[in-house]
């Protein structure tokens, strides 16, 4: 088997242990789905008090079609940050870390493996939140702008990948309680305009949020999805999510290296 | 395969002794003696901060990946198996991570469920007994068939007909050419399954030998290393 193919079939056995392991526990997605669809319902009843202010206008005018697009960012953050540092920890746990890091497969392939359930039911919530908001309550979100919205997320998923690399250096060394996520969650839920347009917020703290990936990703997606903009319009936002890619792939894939390496070398690899 | 730490470090200050192929070793010492951070290190979990070890002429640390494909390990614990899985998607998903292709990995995972003659192959390994989860972790151990087989306590949780089972097996690997390095407690197992015998405390090895050359006096070769152990404990 070449290395390529073989890199291939390792990525999709860790793909299927996850489906399978999610698949375990009978309720566990359609509890996810039940939760997704009674926020978005929440967010609908919410939106019906904040009628057309002119924070808005840039994104459209309506508060439940600007939410629903934060929240859909919201979950690629959750993703990218998240399934890492989980993953990390559910491995150590179950004290198979060592027994994966210990066979001939590549840190990266572990990673990268690791990594494809959480995108594939990412993708499926997403689906799931834009469904709901068009179908159920009616929201306008031209699905025209969805070919531009796929580099938009794809770069937001690296940017976050990265960063769930970086949380999970931590949690590989400290085992709990890493910083970055809980940084870069509450970064993105404040600055990056999740929940309210970034321009409510004063002078100072609209400056920080130029330094938040999610924020170009949100403006872009918000630009495709709801004002029909085209790619020149984005482009901004295309180029600053990939000058983060640039800088914190790298970085992430290094740290995380030395991460192991450094847990390695005090025996805590499997503790937990 | 070649293990040699020479320079001083906190758990292994000087240990160096080879494992040939279709030889078992025992590794024995008391608590913290550092056989399990000596199997670790050769297991590539854990990199030592001086030494070298070595697997077939590859270095632990630096040709680590190469180690990998020709090493099984089993840990004390019987943790490392993924309890909501059956006993043979385990297999089929270390066979894959091991290297081999999935129909590679589902025809070794079976052939290999029948060696260690685990039955309940689909159910849960969150069922498993003790024993049914070292019987698996072996079985993975064995996925890529490899030259050096690391065993740290394999029979720890086992009953007597299944610790006789596991001490048939290993002499069976051996005669397959398998070289196996076995740290145990159980000084009567080492003495029928090990051809030689490290003796490690302190993390120093006191003792490397044939099992057969301890009993020097008719009392027995366990009898021996029971006295070896005795002599370092403090009074």
């Amino acid at each position: 088997m070449s290395d390529r193919a073989s890199t291939i079939a390792r990525m999709g056995a860790l793909f299927r242990r996850d489906l399978r392991l999610e698949l375990s526990y009978h309720f566990q997605f359609a509890m996810r789905v039940f939760q997704m669809f009674m926020f978005t319902t929440s967010l609908f009843f919410v939106s019906k008090l904040i009628k057309n202010p002119p924070e808005l206008e840039p994104y459209g005018g309506r508060y439940f079609e600007f939410v629903v697009i934060g929240m859909i960012v919201a979950s690629f953050v959750s993703l990218g940050i998240g399934s890492f540092t989980t993953s990390i920890s559910d491995e150590q746990r179950a004290g198979t870390l060592e027994v994966v890091l210990g066979s001939p497969t590549g840190l990266a392939t572990f990673l990268a493996g690791s990594f494809l359930k959480p995108l594939l039911f990412t993708v499926v919530q997403m689906a799931l939140y834009l469904t709901t908001a068009i179908v159920i309550f009616r929201a306008h979100i031209p699905l025209s702008g969805l070919p531009l919205a796929v580099p938009l997320l794809a770069l937001m998923v690296l940017t976050f990948c990265a960063l769930g690399v970086l949380s999970a250096s931590f949690i590989v060394l400290t085992k709990r309680g890493d910083p970055i996520s809980l940084i870069a969650i509450q970064a993105g839920t404040l600055f990056a305009g999740v929940l309210f347009p970034t321009s409510v917020l004063p002078g100072p703290l609209e400056a920080v949020t130029r330094f938040v990936p999610a924020y170009y990703g949100l403006e872009g997606l918000r630009a495709v999805l709801l004002t029909r903009a085209g790619l020149g319009d984005v482009l901004g936002d295309l180029f600053w999510l990939a000058c983060f890619v640039v800088v914190l792939v790298p970085m992430a894939v290094w740290t995380f290296s030395q991460a192991i390496r450094a847990a390695r070398v005090t025996g805590t690899l499997g503790n937990y | 395969m070649r293990v040699a730490a020479s320079e001083p470090v906190h758990a292994l200050q000087e240990a160096s002794f080879s494992v040939e192929p279709g030889e078992v070793v025992g590794l024995v010492g008391p608590n913290g003696a550092g056989k399990t951070t000596l199997i670790k290190i050769i297991g590539t979990l854990l990199e030592p901060t001086h030494g070298r070890a070595s697997v077939d002429g590859f270095d632990v640390v630096t040709h680590s990946m190469q180690v990998r494909e020709r090493i099984g390990v089993v840990l004390a614990d019987d943790r490392g198996l993924y309890w909501r899985l059956s006993g043979r998607r385990n297999l089929e998903l270390f066979g894959v991570l091991s290297g081999l292709t999935r129909p590679g990995a589902r025809a070794r995972a079976e052939a290999l469920l029948d060696l260690v003659e685990l039955t309940d192959r689909d159910k849960l390994v969150f069922g498993y007994s003790s024993g049914m989860r070292t019987r698996l972790n072996l079985a993975r151990a064995l996925l890529a068939n490899p030259q050096l087989l690391i065993l740290d306590e394999p029979t720890r949780s086992l009953d007597p007909l299944a610790a006789t089972w596991v001490g048939e097996l290993v002499r069976r690997l051996a005669g397959e050419g398998h070289a196996v390095l076995m740290a145990s407690h159980r000084l009567d197992e080492v003495v029928s399954m090990c051809d030689r015998a490290v003796v490690l405390m302190g993390g120093e090895i006191r003792h490397v030998g044939a099992v057969r050359d301890l009993d020097v006096d008719g009392r027995g070769a366990a009898r021996r290393l029971v006295e070896m152990l005795a002599a370092d404990e403090p009074v």
